[in-house]
């Protein structure tokens, strides 16, 4: 009891010194909001970028004793600058690079500082190998990319981003491009922690003319391929699962790379969607996406010949072929005055491991999502502005299920469907100064996720944000959350922007 | 013969007589050349908006040093030959529907005679209105500033294009008068890309606006999330970004003309802005709410009292002034569900070839809160009007992902 009023003490004097900081900085921050961002060359090229704070307090013990309540569980710098050059009318080059320096470790050295040699900065890797090397620069430069346009075709190809469907924060067509989860798992803006991808995106304009607006896109990513990205041992946001006693340290992270296809264009994922206008103004978009997973499984009899080999990494894990076939759509619904918007995908063959991760199944998924977005006036809680509304119902089927199969999904519910549903409300007040919104999210194998932000926005260059996450679940091992239940915390941000 | 004495009594008459002849002549008429502020502003009360008379009068209400205009010689608009031709064509078919949308309007000036005793004439009006000619296409650059009078500071400025594509009603540009392609009941669409500020750089915006009796549609970029959204025509009384305006408000009053009740009161002479701001950009002064130094016209103005008929709707009453030459909507006093005033939004125009009207700018002040929004035309950048590069598909949601970073 002692050392808990003790732990919630550390939280309370820590937050406290971060808000007066923050204070200090509202106070400080005067003058007019003339940011422009900067233009060079006649014009030619455009810069913008920001700084950013990102600090963060755990309000709960680790889950394997990293970290008490009250310490750090982040205290992340980020330089991120973008640049637009324009060689001519229809070409275009633009790059986003990023450097960020974690803190925490230095800040506290009581904190477990094993992960640090690798997730301290974005140099890291290069410092740890000594030497600016190309994992370096690939995380330096974040996306590089030339736009090309010539009549109804743009192609872009280089380091980029692809993003496609309806969903906020699901993965269903959003698939292109796998998730960086070490540093703060998946409660960052996904435009954050998405890898760039090199890639080919190639987009057509049908000229059928205005009503049905149809288009193509092809997407070509020749051997370029990443794995999601988790954290090490040692750093907060670890999967508790991944972490063995007696086995090697890391050995579940660091065979994600040893297990990883060759840069070959054997290896290439390539993905095709069409979409248009039907039916009066229904958007409707089909897809296809032949690529591999971006999450590993675990091979067949992986443990035998792993112990045979004396834990050989290659040996662990595969990353397999799926093709999935989905689409999406969304319409405006004049009389309720709501977006209705809905997505769903088939896999193709989606492999999963048993419960005793010793067998491989193939298995064919279905799942869908549909959602609503509605601006509603409030009026005694907002005159003036309204409260955004966003709900989202997401179920996923695996096909051809047998309970004998002992099936490991996902939310390790065992179970042949899982049901999750989100809803999101935010509004603005004081000219949209300042902007508070609760992110609600429940997965019905018991666990849960609670978001409450606001935004305070002074001037354009100026943000000041402040928000919690609370994580709840009955063991650390299901569902999505389950592994990070441990990991609630406040956090804290102060963004210049440029 | 005269005496002298008389001669020189009467020649000091004459002389009297034509040193006032010119105040008898114009007096309480603006003088062209002469610059009005509240050292003079009561002369020619009667022909200044009641609202902009009393920010004149007292020019530290919206914080303004100089709170001024200059009126300059009247020069009658006069509508494009093609305009002319169209509103004779198709003038005489449109005709007005129980629920006060028009039906068989085709291009033109809907409703180009206007008898003032007509009951109908307010609505006439707002469908002129609704229906002006701002050219078959055009683009422009506007900066938009947010001002507090409070804290004499202005909270943010915002830079962005407009684009408008106009697919029914065209009179210059192939195809007319219909666009085609299957856009028969799509009036117009507005797009509009932000370069300012940061955190809005890139995001895209289309709007799509129907014929009467369908929804606006729109769609954004939205950065953040790197895809396109739809939105829900919900927002059209929703305050855009940190400013002072719904998006009815743009250009005045942009929302649907049958939803609202209309009376005209009546019809003078009053000080209108039309301003070239390349010849002569209005100033912007940090803290205030609303930008002085403009050149006026005298024209004759209608006067309509507009009552939404949405017992919801933010305003219980609108009164516009509407320039009698061009029917464009120049000026609005707002007023709030419980009949206080709430905002003064005034608009100046000037003529570009083609004689289309392109809006300078655009004032939104809100007398509650002592805040206001300007967006002002940016005259360093081009103007594109009846122009072959503002192409269709600029106007199709995946213009917005084109344009994406």
């Amino acid at each position: 009891m002692k050392r808990k009023n003790m732990k919630r003490k550390r939280i309370i004097k820590l937050s406290f010194i971060i808000i007066v900081i923050n204070i200090f900085f509202f106070m400080v921050v005067r003058g007019n909001a003339n940011a422009r961002h900067i233009e060079l060359l006649e014009g030619k090229l455009s810069l913008t970028g920001f700084l950013k704070n990102q600090t963060t307090i755990r309000t709960t013990d680790h889950t394997l004793d990293y970290a008490d309540a009250g310490q750090l569980q982040m205290f992340r710098n980020t330089l991120q600058m973008e640049q637009d050059y324009k060689f001519c009318e229809g070409f275009h080059l633009y790059a986003i690079e990023r450097m960020w320096y974690e803190g925490m470790w230095d800040l506290d050295h009581s904190l477990d500082q094993r992960a640090q040699n690798e997730m301290k900065s974005s140099f890291s890797k290069g410092l740890y190998n000594k030497g600016f090397t190309k994992s370096s620069f690939d995380e330096f430069m974040r996306e590089l990319y030339f736009i090309i346009d010539y009549k109804d075709l743009q192609l872009r190809i280089g380091k980029q981003q692809v993003v496609w469907g309806e969903s906020d924060g699901l993965r269903m067509s959003d698939i292109i491009n796998p998730l960086d989860m070490s540093w703060h798992y998946i409660f960052e803006n996904w435009e954050d922690i998405r890898i760039p991808l090199w890639m080919m995106n190639l987009k057509y304009n049908f000229p059928f003319g205005m009503g049905q607006n149809l288009r193509g896109e092809l997407v070509w990513i020749p051997g370029d391929f990443r794995h999601s990205i988790f954290a090490k041992e040692g750093a907060p946001w670890v999967i508790p699962g991944f972490v063995v006693p007696g086995l090697p340290e890391n050995l579940f992270i660091t065979s994600l790379d040893s297990s990883k296809p060759s840069r070959q264009l054997r290896n290439s994922e390539i993905g095709f969607r069409l979409q248009g206008f039907f039916f009066n103004n229904l958007d409707l978009a089909l897809f296809v996406f032949y690529s591999r997973q971006d999450g590993p499984v675990f091979k067949e009899d992986w443990l035998i010949r792993a112990i045979n080999s004396g834990f050989r990494p290659t040996d662990i894990y595969d990353f397999l072929w799926t093709t999935k076939i989905g689409g999406s759509l969304n319409f405006y619904e004049p009389r309720t005055k709501v977006v209705y918007r809905a997505e769903w995908a088939f896999t193709n063959k989606e492999p999963y491991n048993d419960i005793f991760l010793s067998k491989l199944y193939k298995r064919n998924t279905f799942a869908y999502m549909i959602g609503f977005d509605r601006p509603t006036f409030i009026k005694p809680l907002n005159e003036n502005k309204t409260f955004f509304l966003s709900g989202q119902l997401f179920q996923k089927y695996i096909l051809g299920w047998h309970d004998s199969d002992n099936i490991n999904t996902p939310d390790q519910t065992r179970d042949r469907y899982s049901l999750l549903v989100s809803f999101f409300i935010s509004t603005e007040y004081y000219q949209d100064t300042i902007a508070p919104q609760i992110f609600l999210f429940y997965d019905f194998s018991n666990n849960g996720w609670v978001n409450p932000q606001i935004k305070y926005n002074p001037t354009p260059s100026w943000i000041f944000t402040m928000g919690a996450h609370f994580i709840f679940s009955h063991n650390n091992i299901d569902g999505y959350l389950g592994p990070v239940r441990k990991d609630d915390e406040v956090y804290f941000e102060v963004k210049y922007q440029f | 013969m005269l005496h002298k004495k008389s001669l020189y009594i009467l020649s000091g008459i004459c002389l009297s007589f034509f040193a006032v002849l010119p105040n008898i002549l114009w007096s309480g008429e603006p003088v062209p050349g002469v610059t009005y502020n509240n050292s003079n502003i009561e002369e020619i009360k009667d022909y200044v908006y009641p609202t902009l008379y009393q920010g004149i009068k007292n020019p530290t209400m919206w914080n303004i040093d100089k709170f001024e205009f200059t009126v300059a010689p009247h020069v009658k608009y006069e509508f494009p030959k093609e305009w002319i031709e169209a509103t004779e064509k198709h003038s005489k078919d449109v005709v007005i529907d129980k629920d006060d949308s028009i039906s068989n309007w085709t291009a033109g000036t809907p409703f180009p005679n206007i008898d003032i005793n007509d009951p109908q004439a307010g609505l006439k009006l707002a469908w002129n209105n609704d229906k002006k000619w701002v050219g078959d296409n055009h683009m422009n650059y506007y900066f938009w500033y947010s001002m507090d009078r409070r804290r004499e500071r202005q909270d943010h400025l915002v830079y962005s294009d407009w684009n408008r594509f106009i697919f029914n009603g065209r009179i210059l540009m192939d195809p007319k008068p219909h666009f085609g392609e299957g856009t028969d009941d799509l009036a117009y669409a507005d797009y509009c890309y932000w370069f300012e500020p940061p955190d809005i750089k890139h995001m895209g915006y289309l709007l799509y606006v129907y014929m009467p009796k369908k929804d606006d549609e729109q769609w954004a970029y939205i950065p953040a999330m790197r895809r396109v959204r739809r939105l829900s025509g919900a927002q059209r009384t929703d305050v855009l970004h940190g400013t002072d305006q719904f998006l009815d408000d743009s250009r005045v009053y942009s929302g649907h003309v049958a939803r609202n009740s209309y009376k005209l009161i009546g019809k003078k002479k009053m000080c209108v802005e039309r301003l070239d701001p390349r010849q002569h950009p209005p100033y912007v002064g940090i803290g205030n709410i609303f930008t002085t130094g403009e050149l006026r016209q005298v024209v004759d103005v209608y006067i309509v009292e507009n009552t939404p008929k949405d017992p919801n709707y933010p305003y219980s009453k609108l009164i516009w002034y509407i320039d009698g030459e061009n029917f464009i909507l120049t000026a609005s006093e707002t007023y709030d569900r419980k009949g206080a005033q709430w905002k003064y939004i005034e608009s100046g125009y000037f003529t570009i070839p083609h004689q289309v009207s392109i809006q300078s700018k655009l004032n939104t002040c809100d007398l509650q809160r002592l805040h206001g929004t300007q967006i002002v035309m940016d005259p360093n950048k081009p103007i594109l009007e009846n122009s072959p590069e503002i192409k269709v598909d600029r106007f199709k949601p995946s213009f917005l992902l084109k344009r994406a970073r």
